[in-house]
């Protein structure tokens, strides 16, 4: 009987150190120690792809209800948009060499999209600084984000589509 | 007995399953990704170059408007004003993230149009985009220049009647909208720019759609 153990634990102790060696070895499935480079794996993107819809969504809301917020709205707005753009930038940095390469039209697109729509907070500091009443310019500047930030989350969902994330 | 020297049979090749396990499992994660589909960026342009012209067209019919019904009821004017400034604010931003693009990558944005007629299935576009090369390639710079003008004057527009919202927000009447008309005047003006400007991203695309078309095809409607 404890030969016959011996057999089987021997045998699947090997087995497990080779798998181990080769998951540590295998530069695809996991990263060197000392390394910080994002993973490019189908799983990472499709998380960081996920994040940022996530905080397109958040930012939306908060669009809606940043009036409420009496004079802290506008900075919780900008921060908000930060989140948006610093995990976009992450997500980016999951993709590929030949993801990047063929969507780079679609990334320079995407990124001069997230500028444009960062522009309505000037355009609300130019409107008050013209002498428009606070309320409506904060307005106008909310509704012009929350459906600019959706305009732009439908491109990025197509051109994840298109380069194959996740 | 007979049972459980099947079994250990099986559990003999446990480990060399698993490790062959682990390397499919490493090698599907690459391996199996499948290849990101080229885009028709041109035809997508010209798409989207159409809709900013019926935008702009539709703005500055609003800004007429105001004009107009000055002398009456300048309300529903107004609104209908107020509300073409909130769409073309939203919709104008694919049509600029588009042309701002382009202005930052030039002639890589081109070799995109390229790789992508390069690669359709229909052989007579792909030797009539080879035939064309250089022309499209004209095309494309011509396009681009134009695409870059209607961005330098989009934001003057843009700011113009913003600034008209905001002034006559509060009280829409004869008085303010005649006070105002110097601006009115500056954004119709900026807006006959942009939509020369769209005009000739337009008359290109149009070219090269052309250039493109094999002989006897019937354009889609």
């Amino acid at each position: 009987m404890k030969s016959i153990t011996k057999k089987l634990v021997l045998p699947a102790a090997l087995g497990l150190l080779v798998s181990v060696a080769l998951l540590w070895a295998n530069p695809v499935c996991a990263q060197a120690p000392g390394s910080f480079a994002p993973p490019t794996t189908p799983m990472a993107q499709r998380n960081a792809m996920n994040l940022v819809i996530n905080q397109g969504r958040w930012f939306q809301n908060a669009t809606r209800t940043a009036s409420s917020y009496s004079g802290r709205g506008y900075g919780l707005l900008v921060q908000q948009f930060q989140s948006v753009r610093d995990q976009y930038a992450s997500f980016k940095s999951t993709l590929t060499a030949q993801q990047l390469t063929a969507g780079a039209n679609r990334v320079a697109e995407l990124d001069s999209g997230l500028d444009i729509i960062q522009e309505a907070f000037t355009d609300y500091q130019t409107a008050v600084a013209n002498g428009q009443s606070n309320a409506p310019a904060f307005a106008n500047m909310c509704g012009v984000l929350n459906e600019a930030i959706g305009v732009w989350a439908r491109e990025f969902r197509q051109d994840c589509r298109q380069l194959r994330v996740g | 007995m007979k049972q459980s020297i099947i079994i250990r049979g099986y559990w003999r090749w446990f480990p060399p399953a698993a490790v062959a396990a682990v390397l499919i499992g490493c090698a599907s994660t690459e391996t199996a990704r499948k290849q990101p589909t080229p885009r028709a960026d041109f035809i997508e342009y010209r798409q989207i170059v159409v809709q900013a012209m019926s935008q702009v067209d539709g703005t500055l019919r609003a800004l007429d408007e105001l004009s107009v019904r000055a002398n009456r009821d300048p309300r529903p004017a107004y609104q209908a004003f107020a509300k073409a400034v909130h769409r073309i604010e939203v919709d104008s931003i694919r049509v600029r993230a588009r042309a701002q693009a382009m202005g930052a990558r030039g002639d890589a944005y081109f070799e995109h149009w390229e790789a992508y007629l390069a690669g359709v299935k229909n052989e007579q576009v792909r030797q009539l985009a080879e035939q064309h090369r250089p022309a499209l390639k004209q095309s494309f710079e011509q396009a681009h220049l134009a695409s870059q003008q209607v961005r330098e004057v989009f934001r003057p527009f843009l700011s113009d009647l913003q600034k008209l919202r905001a002034v006559l927000e509060a009280d829409p009447t004869l008085a303010r909208i005649d006070a105002a008309k110097g601006l009115i005047l500056a954004a119709q003006d900026e807006g006959r720019q942009v939509q020369q400007g769209l005009d000739r991203i337009l008359g290109e695309m149009n070219s090269m759609t052309a250039m493109l078309r094999p002989p006897g095809t019937i354009p889609k409607r």
